[in-house]
């Protein structure tokens, strides 16, 4: 079996996707979700249940009463925040992980993760782009296919590290060199075996050449694109691969991506990691027994 | 032997020789470290962004997460721990850039010319540097001595 045909089977055999994420995902991917159906999945699961009346009830939401039913909680924190926490646990819990082939220390490719989802919304606010419950979700899960090649593979990145530097090759250029794939289209795949398609999907697989995704996809998979290389720029949750991409022009120029736009989103992407890493912290020492 | 974690817009100033000062995966953003040979007094800084007019408010709350002001305050904490301003040996490492990016990501070569123009204003010099290009690049000092290292994809080189 070839390395790619390993590695394709790794990515669609990889545990599944909870089903509350997947069902979250779904229902805002159609545009069709309201607190009441939102509010009645989590129900059905007790450890994001837990937290969103966590949430709901921190200092920071300030209640005025007690707030005891996850519907009053859905209501308090919004649908965005809420499926937002939902989908940073999903991509906590996978990308917490070592991985190792990318030398990525445990917890770097969540703080990747979160901060490209949170940057590709503050682009999208900046440049008056659409920002989305899809381009939050691909930013977010943009770079999941590294964990794949990185950590279930293993794949030993020395190989690639040298046809990257040596012939002056982008990072996901030459991994589809050595490996004869890439980790946006290794992500992809990871999304199709948990039931993600569409244009999450898409731009998840052409974050890196967001010229070559579908058109409907096209405006998110720029977002992705530009906001990944913004937050690699800082080396947030930077790993071997460090800033050996090559940025695309079309993207940066239909977006008007100018330098002071770049350091307002840094700005703004880092102040609102922060936030997310404090509560992150509080959600698991309260569960903590 | 103990390791101090200086995370991105975070400085520290030591004057424990068991110490080692390390900073991770600096792509734009520059690390600087300062040491005093002599009175055994070092720090080490990682800016994010070049000037701290981009946000005052924040330079304010974090001087550390800009060149200018970051700098600054690194300075005057090692000086007032005791070392001198001839005595002071400065080592950059940082200020990259991704690939083919045409200008629109400078701020790794900006935060590395703020940086030089604030060591011109004070008569401090580079002892040694490394910086621009892609890799990424991890930073560490030794207070034993002021040994500056930069590992990079398992290469490790001394400034």
């Amino acid at each position: 079996m070839s390395t790619r045909d390993t590695i394709i089977q790794t990515a669609e055999r990889l545990e599944a996707l909870p089903p509350l994420a997947a069902e979250l995902i779904g229902l805002l991917q159609s545009h069709d979700a309201d607190v009441n159906r939102v509010a009645e999945v989590i129900a059905h699961d007790p450890a994001n249940a837990a937290n969103v009346l966590k949430l709901a009830n921190s200092a920071a939401m300030a209640p005025r009463s007690p707030i005891t039913s996850v519907k009053q909680a859905v209501m308090r924190i919004g649908l965005k925040r809420t499926t937002e926490l939902v989908l940073h646990g999903v991509v906590a819990k996978h990308a917490g992980k070592p991985v190792l082939g990318y030398d990525l220390a445990p917890g770097a490719l969540w703080e990747f993760s979160a901060a490209a989802a949170i940057a590709t919304e503050k682009l999208a606010q900046a440049t008056g782009d659409d920002a989305s419950p899809e381009a939050f979700t691909a930013g977010l899960f943009q770079d999941l296919g590294k964990l794949v090649l990185g950590h279930f593979v293993r794949v030993d990145s020395a190989p690639i590290h040298k046809v990257a530097f040596s012939q002056n090759r982008s990072f996901e250029e030459a991994e589809r060199v050595v490996l004869g794939i890439d980790h946006a289209e290794v992500g992809a795949i990871l999304l199709d075996s948990w039931g993600i398609g569409g244009t999450v999907r898409d731009a998840v697989r052409w974050h890196h050449e967001p010229e070559s995704a579908p058109e409907q996809a096209r405006p998110i998979a720029r977002l992705v694109h530009a906001a990944g290389q913004i937050v690699n720029l800082a080396g947030i949750g930077g790993g071997a691969d460090g800033l050996h991409y090559k940025p695309s022009a079309s993207a940066l120029n239909e977006l008007q991506v100018r330098p002071k736009v770049v350091e307002q989103v840094l700005l703004e992407t880092t102040s609102q990691l922060e936030s997310l890493r404090e509560l992150t912290r509080e959600l698991s020492e309260s569960s903590a027994p | 032997m103990s390791l101090v974690t200086i995370g991105m817009c975070e400085m520290a100033v030591s004057t424990d020789t068991e110490q080692t000062l390390v900073t991770y995966s600096l792509g734009s953003c520059v690390g600087v470290t300062l040491f005093d040979p002599e009175a055994g007094v070092g720090g080490m800084i990682h800016c994010m962004l070049p000037v701290s007019k981009t946000d005052p408010e924040k330079a304010k709350a974090r001087p550390a997460m800009f060149t200018d002001t970051g700098f600054v305050e690194l300075l005057n904490e090692v000086l007032a721990k005791g070392a001198q301003m001839s005595r002071l040996v400065v080592k950059v490492a940082g200020g990259g850039a991704p690939m083919d990016s045409a200008g629109r990501f400078k701020i790794g070569e900006r935060n590395y010319a703020v940086l030089r123009k604030i060591l011109w204003k004070n008569n401090l010099l580079i002892a040694g540097e490394d910086v621009g290009g892609t890799k990424p690049r991890t930073m560490r000092i030794q207070m034993t001595d002021g040994t500056v290292t930069v590992s990079s994809g398992g290469e490790v080189t001394e400034l």
